[in-house]
């Protein structure tokens, strides 16, 4: 930098200082004003500025309010993947289940009746097959269910597995869903422009597998499941 | 919306806060220049509108720098009132001598910097500059606007707000030069 140039710049460094202590100097120096009687009509138009900008304030924020919601419904509905909500963990329930989809999500309803799955710890439960470039990078065991999670070079995939409960929801907007079948059960694959999930059962469990494989990839896995 | 309602008061006592402190000032001020008591509260009303959308930059109520920020404010309104009235748009204030170029006196930058009585004097010629300069150099070195908002908050074109401190900046140049510092 020239001498030219540091110069100038420090010359704006003190008129900056120097800019706010004259504008302390000029407010504390400047004349106390006698009070003056203002016009009815002045202080009506005070009301209705201060009530007009008000109300202007408040539509404002509830729309500040209502995008910072939105968002956060969004981000929920993507970091939660595909499970929306899972009623009665603990009661036993069957293997077949009925898929209802709408536009927005696919609902599966898990019939009562069935056996109650065993319990696994995660390290009990490996996959076969895993698709070239992926490792596993995380087991995680809450409750009754076992996720595994691996990573690839740029994408990630889960697994879960879960006792067979309730029923569970997926997101499935602007999904294409179809049911398929595997190991002679009928199961779900939806895919949409981000993310794939394919849904699947035995008699004891319920599957899941999230991520950016495509159906193949999925059906090899779902098929490789050891416990 | 028990919390937006509640923000939305602590907002408002702000302004009106501000009103009650300083109507009398503002009021003052504006009717000197225009000397006509309907159009100084016409001058009050416009720069509270102004002042309403630039409550963040006031953080405090009763203090001098926030007594001279509505000041300007209500000052630069009153005249934009005054020279609607006269029909008097005269663009491109001129003060003279100061487009001289300024030239590099070899002083060491550092000196400079450590020398307190260059704030001083920079400090006294700022109060002593002429209104239409000191007003936008204060709102933009100490009250933190651009050239855009000074130019919507005083309603003066953007280019002449440029120029304005452009000439401010060469007046404080000359000071410093005159005082053998710069």
């Amino acid at each position: 930098m020239s001498d030219y140039k540091t110069m100038d710049k420090i010359f704006d460094v003190i008129i900056a200082e120097a800019a706010s202590i004259a504008a302390e100097n000029l407010g504390r120096n400047m004349p106390e004003p006698e009070a003056a009687e203002f016009s009815k009509e002045h202080e009506a138009t005070m009301q209705k500025l201060f009530s007009k900008e008000r109300k202007k304030l408040f539509y404002k924020k509830v729309l500040k309010y209502s995008k910072r919601a939105a968002v956060f419904l969004l981000a929920v509905i993507i970091l939660s993947g595909i499970t929306v909500f899972s009623l009665e963990a603990w009661r036993v329930k069957v293997l077949n289940f009925v898929i209802e989809t709408s536009q927005t999500h696919s609902e599966i309803n898990f019939r009562e009746g069935g056996l109650k799955g065993d319990s696994y710890t995660s390290d009990e439960i490996t996959l076969g097959y895993i698709p070239k470039g992926y490792k596993l990078e995380k087991r995680d065991v809450k409750g009754n269910m076992v996720s595994l999670v691996f990573k690839g070079e740029k994408y990630y995939f889960v697994f879960s597995m879960n006792n067979i409960s309730g029923s569970m929801g997926i997101d499935t907007e602007n999904a294409s869903v179809k049911k398929i079948i595997i190991n002679d059960q009928e199961a779900l694959y939806s895919s949409n422009s981000n993310i794939n999930i394919l849904v699947w059962h035995d008699e004891k469990f319920s599957y899941r597998l999230s991520g950016t494989l495509d159906e193949k990839e999925m059906m090899q896995i779902a098929g490789s499941v050891k416990k | 919306m028990l919390l937006l309602s509640i923000e939305n008061k602590v907002d408002l006592l702000k302004a009106e806060r501000l009103y009650e402190q300083y109507k009398y000032l503002m009021y003052s001020e504006a009717n000197k220049i225009l000397q006509d008591r309907h159009l100084a509260e016409d001058a009050v009303q416009q720069s509270f509108v102004k002042i309403i959308y630039n409550l963040h930059k006031i953080d405090e109520i009763n203090c001098p720098r926030t007594r001279n920020f509505l000041v300007i404010i209500c000052v630069n309104t009153a005249k934009n009132i005054y020279k609607k009235c006269l029909h008097l748009n005269k663009r491109g204030d001129t003060i003279d001598g100061i487009d001289a170029d300024m030239a590099d006196t070899g002083n060491d930058p550092l000196d400079i910097l450590a020398d307190k009585d260059s704030v001083k004097q920079i400090t006294r010629a700022i109060e002593a500059l002429n209104p239409i300069y000191r007003d936008v150099l204060l709102l933009k070195q100490a009250y933190g606007y651009g050239p855009k908002e000074i130019a919507e908050l005083l309603e003066i074109p953007e280019e002449t707000i440029k120029k304005r401190l452009a000439r401010a900046r060469k007046t404080l140049t000359r000071v410093l030069e005159k005082e053998g510092i710069k």
